[in-house]
């Protein structure tokens, strides 16, 4: 025969169970953190990074009239850029960083047919390889350049094609982590 | 024997309470990822430094006396190539009392910016 003892007791059990499992359904379905979530984190850190730095060497000394990125494409310095950007993009006080940034360097120019040119700047030692981008998440941040024509100007030698004028061209930077 | 014990009554309701409240915070954590992730996307998707490059050097090379039709045409080339927005500098049609002036329009799909620089 059916009783009705204990009724608070089977629904107080009932309404526990479902709290546990709800609870348990939503603390496993919160773990799945390192998805989309965090790549876009570390991607806007990145592209900040990156784009502040850039902002940082196409600032002109109150002296100068140029900045140093300007001189740098100019002359095409890609040594001293490399050191430049490395110097802003990795500097770590103290503790040798273990995953430094690694960047890579274009320059965009319309030549004298109208069509847009993309010239490598400077390359980072790992992109030779095979293995080039393997693991990485590449960003990329990108800075307009002035550059007037004088003909006493490395970059004249290493464009092809180039239109001998004054004229804007698109340095863009690839970013990425180890 | 078949009465239903009432002891200990205060230790249940506390013992709810508590799970009760466990339930809300896994429910704040599960939400606390999504909102960084929309956060920065949303930073992301806003070609906050683009915009803020192009009125620089605009600007600059407008002052400097160096900005002609065919610097536009490179940026405007460039921009839809690389950048892939839409750049359009030119005369905005109206002077300004003093000096002069150049309107900048910027639209990659996403974001649409238009300004007039009076310099």
């Amino acid at each position: 025969m059916v009783n009705e003892y204990g009724q608070l007791y089977t629904i107080e059990g009932v309404a526990a169970a479902f709290l546990m499992i709800f609870t348990t359904y939503i603390v496993l379905s919160t773990t799945a953190i390192l998805t989309p979530a965090d790549t876009h984190v570390i991607d806007m850190q990145l592209e900040q990074l990156g784009n502040d730095a850039l902002a940082m060497m196409d600032t002109p000394d109150p002296a100068a009239s140029t900045s140093d990125l300007e001189e740098y494409v100019r002359n095409w310095k890609n040594v001293t850029f490399r050191d430049d950007l490395d110097s802003y993009l990795n500097n770590v006080t103290d503790v040798a960083d273990t995953r430094p940034l690694n960047f890579a360097a274009y320059i965009n120019y319309r030549d004298s047919g109208g069509e847009i040119k993309s010239k490598e700047f400077y390359s980072s030692p790992q992109m030779t390889g095979t293995d080039r981008f393997v693991a990485a998440h590449p960003v990329t941040v990108t800075r307009w350049v002035y550059v007037p024509y004088d003909a006493g100007d490395d970059i004249w030698d290493h464009l092809e094609y180039e239109r001998l004028t004054n004229q804007v061209m698109l340095l863009e930077v690839t970013l990425w982590r180890d | 024997m078949a009465r239903l014990n009432d002891d200990a009554q205060w230790i249940i309701l506390l013992g709810f309470i508590i799970s009760v409240s466990i339930f809300f915070l896994a429910l704040i954590v599960n939400e606390a990822t999504l909102v960084g992730e929309t956060t920065a996307e949303s930073v992301i998707d806003l070609p906050k430094s683009d915009v803020q490059d192009l009125r620089y050097q605009v600007l600059t090379l407008a002052t400097g006396g160096k900005f002609s039709g065919d610097i536009e045409t490179d940026i405007t080339r460039i921009s839809m190539q690389k950048e892939t927005a839409l750049v359009k500098i030119d005369d905005p049609g109206r002077q300004p009392v003093s000096g002069d002036s150049l309107s900048i329009h910027f639209n990659n799909g996403v974001t649409v910016f238009d300004e007039t620089l009076f310099y």
